[in-house]
């Protein structure tokens, strides 16, 4: 499983097991990350449904964590559980044994195939902690489905940055601790557009007819075509919403866009299929940088996420849970997590780390996309809390358009 | 003597259950209680989205929103499938042929090539057509190179230069995908004719033309028959292709039943999405079987 490495997790692969294996492995082929990590070749690629489904076996640790694929730090060879990596020095530290899954590929998929069946009908769920996106977490807290973090177990809760605890679905940060969080904006080959791009606008520019794509992470696709509109996705009324997805539903229809996809659309970017894509920052992060690939937030803006944990009620072993919680907010411990995903840690103290470390990692500590600058933080934009009704509404004619 | 026939009837008939009891235990396990538990869920509707609880309701609406939102996917996928079914019959009756009367000492080689390609994955070839057709793949390059693209986008094998993200594109890969289920089964029929019966065609002064219309066309019907349902009904209800190599103007019916049970967990929609698709499957194979007159489905 550590083999798939598309960075971004969210959405990243078809919900399909085995095409997504299949797609994991075409990636592993055409596409390694470039930071220390070579070492990985064409025979450990085609063992990767090996480990997929090695690694999926419950049972092998006794707290479960199921978290997003490529999310962690791993080892040369690319074994998360490697001596040195997070995973390693967490049992070793704290004696508690953990069951690392990378099965949480989708919020949508995972909520209809695990929370909803289980948790709406009373049971538990086999994960004691798990890393759904801010606004999966939200829905999940309103149902009443999370259980309370004990924050007395989870002293490093105050190294938590301060803007994740005034969340109006979690003040305090009681039931949710974020895990990595990340801005989509608009990711363009220069060498096909024949220019810089820095409007949300230039989604839509029939220059680049057939050669753009976009997220099917409804949030950010319909955030960034809402900014270039003029409207702000965080005070996100039904009819701009509404109107955004109008214009997506043209372009595509014009073949203006032509596909929507999870991060699939790394091998559009480095084939030149694609010229200009609704993008990750964490994800241009990885590409290799003699691609020239470009990253901009837009001048009108782009959306910020994250992903967090969340003890889903009824855990069994909430306590190693919050120790585990505990042991990723000690900042040299979060540390190593950034340099390896290359997101935005919500730990403070990380950039400091990184300073004092000096050679690659300071260099990371001065990268806007995972440090983000003043400037930057201004224009990002959170998507707004949606009712129910409007978010199935909205979901569904989305889903209508992607296909 | 009446008696001891029915009693030995009887017997019989006892025993044939006995037989068939396996097979029928499994198709109740398997097909029945499933079937039977979709039509339940298609026929419900789910008050909170969100909360797992279905409640009957004869809910026939479901079927009827499920026809008017998704039709376009609907026919689509019928369409792409029928096309790709017409080209596998006209790329895989003449190999089978050739197989079967004019192959020679070759045939098992040329049999194994056609078998080949299935000892790797399905979606690894898929992905593998991706790169070769790709923007940046060696079929392009030739063509930009040859100065070709205006003529292929003329004959419509490309859009705007790329071959990827048009329905032709889908369409190529579902006749490549599904070519081999076409050959074999009209290989077998071929196969099995008498040789002797095309000796005597000629004996009696026929001419080859009217020979294969009269003798080896008729005797090999059942082969393209079953070899259109080896290939139509999976083709109509792939959308692996659609995915990797159409674009967001070609998806078809399965990935929007994948999106109404996971995206939006809409299991009553999904489930009478499911249902019509069968049906019109059903329907068509039906009068498929009729038209051709295979005796088996027919009667």
């Amino acid at each position: 499983m550590s083999l798939n490495r598309h960075p971004h997790p969210r959405t990243g692969l078809p919900r399909d097991p085995e095409l997504a294996a299949a797609v994991g492995m075409a990636r592993d082929l055409s596409r390694r990350r470039f930071l220390q990590r070579g070492g990985i070749g064409l025979g450990a690629a085609l063992l990767a449904p090996n480990l997929l489904t090695a690694c999926s076996t419950p049972g092998s640790g006794d707290f479960t964590f199921s978290n997003w694929v490529s999310y962690i730090d791993e080892d040369d060879s690319g074994n998360p559980r490697g001596k040195g990596t997070t995973l390693y020095e967490f049992e070793k530290s704290t004696g508690i044994k953990i069951n690392y899954l990378t099965d949480f590929n989708d919020n949508d998929a995972y909520f209809n195939k695990s929370f909803s069946p289980l948790l709406g009908r009373g049971k538990t769920i086999a994960a004691d902690v798990v890393a759904p996106t801010y606004w999966m977490a939200a829905r999940l807290r309103g149902l009443g489905w999370l259980d309370k973090i004990d924050l007395s177990n989870v002293p490093n809760h105050k190294n938590l940055e301060d803007i994740y605890l005034d969340l109006t679905w979690d003040p305090g940060a009681h039931y949710s601790m974020p895990w990595q969080a990340g801005i989509a904006g608009l990711a363009y080959n220069p060498k096909l557009t024949g220019r810089q791009l820095t409007s949300a606008n230039d989604l839509f520019d029939p220059k680049f007819k057939g050669k753009v794509s976009m997220l099917t992470e409804m949030r950010d696709t319909v955030g960034l075509t809402m900014l270039g509109e003029g409207h702000d996705p965080n005070k996100a009324k039904p009819d701009d919403i509404h109107n955004a997805l109008d214009k997506i539903d043209k372009a595509k229809r014009d073949n203006q866009i032509v596909h929507f996809t999870g991060n699939e659309y790394l091998q559009g970017l480095e084939s030149q299929e694609f010229a200009v894509c609704v993008a990750w920052s964490g994800d241009v992060y990885s590409l290799d940088p003699s691609l020239g690939i470009k990253f901009v937030v837009p001048e009108e803006g782009g959306t910020q996420w994250f992903d967090t944990m969340v003890i889903p009620k009824g855990a069994r072993r909430k306590a190693d849970a919050e120790a585990w919680m505990n042991y990723v907010y000690n900042p040299d411990h979060a540390t190593r997590i950034t340099e390896w995903v290359g997101y935005i840690p919500p730990v403070k103290g990380v950039r400091e780390a990184l300073e004092k470390a000096g050679g690659d990692s300071a260099k990371l500590a001065n990268n806007p996309l995972v440090f983000i600058d003043d400037e930057t933080k201004k224009r990002l934009r959170v998507f707004g809390e949606l009712t129910q009704k409007d978010e199935i509404d909205i979901q569904t004619r989305f889903n209508d358009i992607t296909g | 003597m009446a008696g001891t026939t029915n009693t030995s009837l009887r017997k019989g008939r006892k025993s044939t259950y006995g037989l068939l009891s396996p097979a029928i235990l499994w198709l109740i396990l398997f097909f029945v209680v499933p079937m039977a538990t979709l039509l339940k869920i298609a026929l419900s509707t789910k008050p909170d989205p969100w909360l797992p609880n279905y409640t009957f309701a004869w809910e026939w609406g479901n079927f009827s929103d499920a026809v008017s939102r998704f039709s376009s996917e609907l026919y689509r996928s019928f369409g792409y499938a029928a096309v790709a079914t017409v080209l596998c019959i006209l790329i895989g009756y003449p190999l089978a042929y050739f197989l079967a009367f004019r192959a020679g000492k070759w045939r098992s080689l040329l049999l194994g090539l056609v078998m080949v390609p299935f000892f790797t994955s399905f979606l690894i070839r898929t992905i593998a057509w991706k790169t070769i057709l790709g923007r940046n793949g060696p079929t392009i390059w030739f063509l930009e190179h040859a100065h070709l693209t205006g003529v292929t986008d003329f004959l419509r094998l490309t859009s705007n230069g790329s071959f990827l993200g048009t329905p032709q594109a889908v369409i190529g890969g579902l006749t490549y995908n599904f070519v081999a289920f076409m050959i074999l089964p009209i290989y077998v029929s071929l196969e099995k004719i008498d040789i002797n019966l095309l000796d005597a065609a000629r004996d009696l002064y026929d001419v080859p033309a009217k020979a294969f219309r009269k003798i080896i066309l008729p005797l090999s019907l059942p082969g393209v028959f079953a070899g259109t349902l080896l290939t139509f009904i999976p083709a109509a209800g792939d959308y692996i292709n659609a995915n990797l190599l159409g674009n967001a103007n070609t998806t078809m019916i399965g990935s929007q039943i994948e999106n109404l049970f996971l995206s939006e967990s809409n299991y009553p929609a999904a489930a009478a999405l499911s249902f019509i698709f069968m049906a019109i499957i059903t329907a068509g194979v039906l009068v498929y079987a009729r038209v051709l007159g295979t005796e088996e489905l027919s009667a």
